[in-house]
């Protein structure tokens, strides 16, 4: 084999692994400012908007802790948005037989388990300390905070890579795929190793 | 006491690219990270030209071509983190661009992976693939997707 194709090879990688690194060192150390040369200063952190798709799940709990660990500024305007799809749990059979009674019932548990999410919503916000604004949001959750974001010029979205759907077949979460294709801000999806295990 | 993060961030000679360094700069850099620039040099339409050339010169030419702008982006990028005063290193890695970049990152022990995007509309998206997508699917930590909007084609 000729040497040319054999370095071709290599190159895409049908030689076998190659990674060549180069390294740009640059110490902390402080800069001498020269009439010449003026270093630019380090990067200044000012607060950002974000808006936190948060349905209450261990998921969106986890990427808000994720976001309190690694992104939080002190001067972030954090929208926590919540998505509440009332009704959605009462099964047809119900809504068709038309027991009133049994409907109400039903409603009444949907908003018990809402006022425990927002709870939950609230503990953590406070955990970290982490002021914010609880938006509750009506639609189609994916569309609803694209749109959320885009309506409160948020710089940001984080998400869980899934919500409460517990059927594992996709790899990520519907909603946390409409929000990475529709997205007008970068979105930090909170993938993790184990989706299971870690957040039992 | 903080541990250190590894920042990784996947770059080509995009603005997407560039969006997306400036954004982790403005909004999620901290003290202490340490960058990986990864760059994954398209070699892959030399493969499917030189089974139609037969000269090994045109071929050479365009692996030289390929280095030169390989070389100007770590080049522009190494200039781009000393001015910012930021720590890291820049590497190269060969294969299909979303396997390319999470090899690195799992190997530099990501704690977050950081990609520009070209912001295509459904349909170019389904016919072109995307490397976001692959990177979102297959990795097991936090990845950032620069989306924006001046970018977005939704077609």
């Amino acid at each position: 084999m000729s040497g040319f194709l054999s370095n071709l090879l290599g190159k895409v990688g049908l030689g076998g692994g190659h990674t060549s690194g180069q390294t740009v060192e640059q110490t902390a150390a402080p800069v001498i400012q020269t009439d010449t040369q003026m270093a630019e200063e380090s990067p200044k952190k000012t607060g950002k908007n974000v808006l936190i798709a948060m349905d209450g799940s261990k998921h969106a709990l986890y990427a808000f802790e994720w976001y309190a660990k690694n992104l939080y500024h002190p001067d972030d305007n954090v929208i926590m948005a919540h998505c509440a799809e009332p009704g959605v749990n009462i099964p047809l059979s119900s809504l068709l037989a038309g027991n009133p009674i049994l409907i109400e019932g039903m409603l009444r548990e949907g908003d018990g388990k809402l006022t425990r999410t927002f709870a939950t919503i609230e503990a953590a916000a406070e955990k970290h300390n982490i002021k914010h604004v609880l938006e509750r949001l009506h639609g189609p959750p994916g569309e609803a905070i694209v749109k959320a974001a885009d309506s409160q010029n948020a710089d940001m979205i984080v998400a869980g890579s899934r919500g409460f759907g517990t059927l594992r077949r996709t790899i990520m979460g519907s909603v946390s795929d409409y929000i990475v294709h529709h997205s007008k801000v970068p979105v930090m999806i909170c993938k993790h190793d184990d989706e299971h295990v870690k957040l039992k | 006491m903080e541990s250190k993060r590894t920042i990784v961030i996947a770059i080509d000679d995009s603005v997407h690219s560039e969006f997306a360094f400036d954004f982790y700069v403005d909004n999620v850099h901290r003290h202490g990270d340490h960058i990986v620039l990864v760059h994954v040099p398209e070699y892959s339409n030399i493969l499917s030209a030189s089974s139609l050339l037969t000269d090994p010169n045109i071929i050479a030419e365009m692996i030289k071509d390929t280095e030169e702008r390989t070389s100007e982006l770590v080049d522009k990028y190494s200039f781009k983190m000393q001015q910012k005063q930021l720590h890291g290193h820049v590497r190269q890695q060969c294969g299909k661009p979303g396997e390319a970049i999470l090899e690195c990152a799992r190997e530099e022990g990501a704690t977050m992976l950081i990609l520009g995007t070209r912001g295509m509309g459904l349909m170019r998206r389904t016919f072109m693939g995307s490397v976001s997508d692959y990177c979102l699917h297959h990795a097991s930590f936090p990845v950032l997707v620069c989306r924006h909007k001046p970018f977005i084609n939704d077609k």
